[in-house]
């Protein structure tokens, strides 16, 4: 398997996954599929030594997110906390609709960690590396957002 | 039900309304030297222009002065657009550059053709990618209605191309 062949194999098995962990984490489809298109591009322009990675996806969602944020500020966007398309999802739960709504108003800090724990189901010392901090910051930040949300379901309850 | 387990209910259930994009890839062989071309049109339905903005990409990739002309576009005679359905979208010649950047210019749906230098290039990747050459310049097309880009790497031995319009399949330069 050549190089190309082996990038396409990394962008067919974790191009979606990504751009819907960052469509959650940021909250607009438009621009999650930019920015994990940007993180691929980069990805496979410097593919020889990302490839070596432990986790070359990692390393793709951080490239992604801070990219993201610098798009966002050079268009004076705010990071957008409704997700237009998905206004309606089909919650059948008492209390979902409330934890979503709670999700969507946590920092964008706190999203990441949240949505790379509990939908990737990324490891503490995986999501530490992908968002390149400590592991005892993603467990910190997991702390606080689910303090955060038991809180907000409280308040709305 | 604890809070976690919850949470990773509502998570998917969210996501399971998220659109797909369509993304799709095709990586292909390009004679000539290194360069990157980059179009990013933005969100919505797909459609003719992300045809266009291919061929707006494509368009600079062609020599200005034929295929003989020396500089960092030179080298490429022609180039090819494949649809999904198996149709082909005429070869560009040098002589559709003119039009083409025309029709995308005055084409109410595109928002923004901006063309950056190889140094605005560098200065927005926030440093070199492998060497100063390496990025010939770079064009990004932003427009309302589809969503894809394409990158010329390296040598030029290497096309990316990344579409978000199902009706592209790949973009080829015949070599």
């Amino acid at each position: 398997m050549d190089a190309n062949d082996d990038f396409e194999a990394f962008w067919t098995a974790e191009r979606g996954r990504l751009r819907r962990a960052l469509v959650l984490t940021l909250g607009d489809a438009s621009l999650a599929s930019e920015a994990v298109d940007e993180g691929m591009v980069r990805a496979y322009q410097r593919w020889n030594r990302i490839s070596r990675y432990q986790d070359p996806a990692g390393w793709v969602y951080r490239v992604a997110l801070n990219w993201s944020r610098s798009a966002m500020r050079r268009r004076r966007l705010r990071p957008v906390r409704r997700l237009e398309e998905l206004d309606t999802p089909a919650f059948d739960r008492r209390g979902d609709a409330e934890l979503w709504d709670a999700v969507s108003r946590l920092s964008q800090d706190k999203r990441a960690v949240v949505v790379l724990r509990f939908y990737l189901d990324w490891s503490v010392p995986r999501i530490a590396e992908a968002l390149d901090c400590r592991p005892g910051t993603v467990k910190s930040r997991l702390h606080r957002a689910l303090e955060q949300l038991r809180n907000m379901s409280e308040v709305s309850a | 039900m604890t809070l976690e387990s919850q949470l990773r209910e509502v998570l998917h259930r969210v996501e399971a309304q998220v659109p797909n994009d369509h993304g799709r890839l095709s990586i292909v062989r390009v004679r000539g030297r290194r360069r990157r071309l980059v179009t990013r049109a933005t969100s919505g339905a797909v459609g003719v222009f992300a045809v266009a903005a291919g061929l707006a990409v494509l368009s600079q990739l062609l020599p200005p002065d034929g295929p003989d002309a020396v500089g960092p576009l030179a080298g490429i005679e022609a180039a090819q657009i494949t649809l999904c359905d198996g149709r082909r979208c005429p070869a560009i010649s040098a002589d559709d550059l003119d039009a083409l950047r025309a029709r995308l210019t005055e084409d109410p749906n595109v928002v923004e053709v901006r063309y950056e230098s190889a140094e605005q290039a560098h200065a927005r990747m926030r440093g070199p990618v492998s060497g100063a050459d390496d990025v010939a310049g770079e064009v990004t097309v932003e427009m309302f209605t589809a969503s894809f880009f394409v990158t010329v790497v390296d040598g030029g031995q290497l096309v990316a191309v990344y579409a978000d319009d199902p009706r592209i399949e790949a973009i080829t330069v015949p070599e």
